[in-house]
């Protein structure tokens, strides 16, 4: 064997045995010894510490061929106290005795103690963890961060996988906007520090009795006074509306449908029509909207051309199809004028990316306005113009 | 000696571009992406240009590269451009070692053994150098595939997430926006690492040298703008502040199969840099066998990787590694070794042909 072949075997032998004996001399953390963690909470504790809740993955197994049973939470909520984000994280850990693996979560929530504070600064400890993901769902919430996740949900293999769904399901329905982390940031580095996001809540309904249950076990569960037992459910209430990087108030349902048809982000809402006090229902399907910026001397102008699909689910209606169409669009123009009204005229938010538009279509304005662009917000005028058809 | 074919030079240069490109485009002063790509495509334009040098030297002498031309005007004069390329290309291995386990450790996994990984890296390459350019340039071929697709994937993964309203003009005024474009313009040429690499590659080529180095050049302009314009529609500003925004991209990608795309990024990027780190050896050890004619070919080869490698591991040792200041070579280097000394060589080659 030549020089050549020697060094050649001997490179190869070094490179093969350093990735096969090396491998294992770098410290890791087993999974079995992780915290999943599929949802952060964060609130704030009477003492001014922050109060951070994992749900963490909690798997509830019904015999060795199921060990992991649908019917069940399969989650746990575990809390723990600190100056910041992280440090309440970690915290959680030494409670846990195991290091949390942020990679699966899939909610950031904040409670209602939080409003008042800096979302970009909460925000930073998910910015710095490279394992977080961009996509995962911010949202607020109407009680604590800890009650919304302590809110055992059933129906999937897991409870944060209903969450999503119910946030996802609100969104698709027109009822609130779906907040992701990358877009929020990018809105709260704007100068207005804007952003927006879902908002749940925890609602009490009567449990519904399982298969094969008795109707009267309820009553035991309430100690058999009589009263029926009471379920924990999560509801999509509105949207929260962000300024200065801080909470500065929530659009109701109507205003939120009104939010996302002038953000383009509307797929589908249901309405109720009302013709000479013979209330209907229609559903409203976005076919095409188009946004437009115009900038002249009495500020910037957002034209909206919306376009609609309406659809009466099995109803017969008495008034004409035209009649229809005309309240449709008189519905999509309230909604709109509702979410302007709120949003620019009583807390002056650019909740309708009237920067991210500005910037793209006029550089130069936006450049000369940078550092007062919220005074260019709180004169904008959203003018929307709705045509609506009716699906046979 | 054997040759290579065009597309494989294609793909080789874009392997020695395309590890700069996916760790990160633009220089440290974080400028807008239609910032990156403005500049971009002046700088291919500008590159257009340089080549022309190196491509009529490869016309007029086929078969012989500048170093060698250089050696029969003068030894001393070959000798001494031999030692600068030499440096050249020992400085960008350690820079591309120390890049990759920078990234590594602050990215991927920060318990890694620094020192572990950029031996095995450099090993390998070193393996991977003592094949040739014909068995690096296969590989690169066969790497292009994974490559672009594993793109294909990613950008099809975040197409749903493509906002237009995020390619808004530079917020700047003229002359702000001037001296960005003029920076980003510098930057992405001290990041051209290939012009240098072209002088010692178009030799090795058989057939169709200009169409393949104009190829890789419209190639590398279309990738630089594809991914920058993707990076910041999906992005938006936040893409300004990240340190590796393809990588971050691939983590937000998600399809109904794969939620994150960071595998199939580490992929990628551990290939590019392999051939990268591979090609920069053999040229290396090329300028080395130059000054020391009696060395072994594989010695030498071997002794670049070595010292590239101990410097690289003493710097990250020292903890002294800051990537984001010691991000590229600077524009005149790559303008001195890929232009003015081809020209030069081939003014002074020329004339002594007129002469004789």
């Amino acid at each position: 064997m030549g020089i050549v072949g020697l060094i050649r075997k001997t490179a190869a032998a070094a490179a093969v045995s350093a990735a096969l004996l090396l491998c294992g001399c770098s410290p890791d953390t087993d999974i079995s010894k992780r915290l999943i963690v599929h949802a952060v909470g964060i609130d704030k504790a009477e003492d001014g510490q922050y109060q951070v809740s994992l749900q963490i993955f909690s798997p509830s197994g019904s015999g060795s061929d199921t060990p992991l049973d649908p019917s069940q939470a399969n989650m746990k909520v575990i809390s723990g106290k600190g100056k910041n984000v992280q440090e309440g994280v970690r915290e959680c850990e030494n409670i846990m005795g195991s290091s949390a693996f942020i990679g699966h979560n899939r909610l950031i929530i904040f409670g209602s103690s939080v409003y008042d504070e800096d979302m970009d600064k909460l925000l930073g400890w998910f910015k710095k963890e490279n394992a977080n993901y961009l996509g995962v769902t911010v949202a607020y919430a109407e009680n604590s961060a800890k009650e919304v996740l302590s809110v055992p949900l059933t129906d999937g293999s897991s409870t944060i996988e209903n969450v999503n769904d119910i946030i996802r399901f609100a969104k698709d329905k027109g009822i609130a906007e779906k907040g992701d982390l990358l877009t929020l940031m990018n809105k709260l580095n704007e100068s207005g520090g804007n952003g927006v996001a879902p908002v749940l809540s925890v609602v009490e309904q009567d449990a519904v009795p399982k298969e094969g249950e008795e109707s009267s076990s309820g009553g035991e569960e309430s100690g058999g006074s009589g009263e029926k037992p009471k379920e924990k459910y999560l509801e999509v209430v509105g949207t929260a509306v962000l300024k200065d990087r801080k909470f500065c108030g929530m659009l109701n349902k109507e205003e939120s449908a009104g939010l996302l048809w002038l953000t383009k982000e509307m797929q589908t809402c249901s309405v109720t029509l009302n013709e000479a006090d013979e209330p209907f229902n229609a559903e409203l399907t976005d076919r095409n909207t188009e946004l437009r910026l115009f900038c002249d001397e009495s500020g910037l102008r957002l034209e909206a051309d919306i376009t609609a699909e309406i659809r009466i689910p099995g109803e017969t209606v008495r008034c004409s199809p035209d009649r229809i169409c005309e309240l449709a669009e008189e519905k999509i123009a309230a909604q709109c004028r509702a979410a302007s009204k709120k949003a620019i005229g009583e807390m002056g938010a650019d909740a309708f990316d009237l920067e991210k538009l500005t910037k793209f279509y006029f550089p130069q304005l936006y450049r000369k306005h940078k550092d007062d662009f919220s005074s260019l917000v709180a004169t904008a005028d959203i003018i929307v113009k709705a045509e609506c058809f009716l699906n046979d | 000696m054997k040759k290579i074919t065009a597309p494989q030079l294609i793909f080789l240069l874009f392997f020695t571009r395309g590890f700069l490109s996916i760790t990160y485009e633009a220089s440290q002063f974080r400028p807008d992406g239609t910032t990156v790509m403005l500049s971009a495509a002046i700088s291919v334009a500008i590159q257009f240009l340089l080549v022309l040098p190196v491509l009529a030297a490869a016309k007029k002498f086929p078969h012989r590269d500048i170093i060698q031309l250089s050696f029969e005007r003068s030894a001393v004069a070959g000798k001494f451009i031999s030692l600068l390329f030499l440096c050249y290309f020992a400085f960008e291995t350690v820079h591309v070692l120390g890049n990759f386990s920078y990234f590594l450790k602050n990215h991927f996994f920060e318990a890694y053994h620094e020192a572990f990984l950029m031996a095995a890296l450099a090993v390998t390459a070193f393996y991977a150098a003592t094949l040739g350019f014909s068995a690096v340039a296969r590989a690169s071929s066969v790497s292009a595939v994974i490559f672009i697709t594993a793109l294909v994937v990613i950008v099809f993964a975040v197409t749903g997430e493509f906002d237009v309203y995020n390619l808004h003009m530079p917020i700047a005024d003229e002359k702000e926006l001037f001296g960005s474009v003029l920076r980003e313009v510098g930057d992405s040429l001290g990041r051209s690492v290939e012009l240098a690499a072209l002088i010692f590659l178009l030799p090795h080529v058989e057939n169709r040298r200009t169409a393949g180095l104009f190829s890789y050049l419209g190639i590398k302009l279309l990738f630089v703008e594809f991914s920058t314009l993707m990076i910041t529609a999906v992005l938006g500003d936040y893409a300004k502040g990240l340190t590796l925004p393809l990588y971050t991209l691939s983590t937000y990608a998600r399809s109904s199969v794969i939620e994150r795309f960071d595998s199939v990024y580490m992929l990628v990027w551990t290939i590019a840099v392999f051939l990268k780190v591979a090609l920069l050896l053999m040229l290396g050890g090329q300028c080395l066998k130059n000054i020391f004619p009696k060395l072994n070919e594989n010695i030498s080869k071997g002794l670049v990787t070595a010292a590239a490698a101990a410097t690289a591991i003493s710097l990250a040792a020292l903890d002294r590694w800051d990537s984001l200041l010691f991000r590229s070579p600077s524009a005149p280097a790559s303008l001195i070794l890929g232009f003015l000394i081809p020209l030069a060589v081939l003014l002074f080659c020329r004339r002594k042909t007129e002469r004789s």
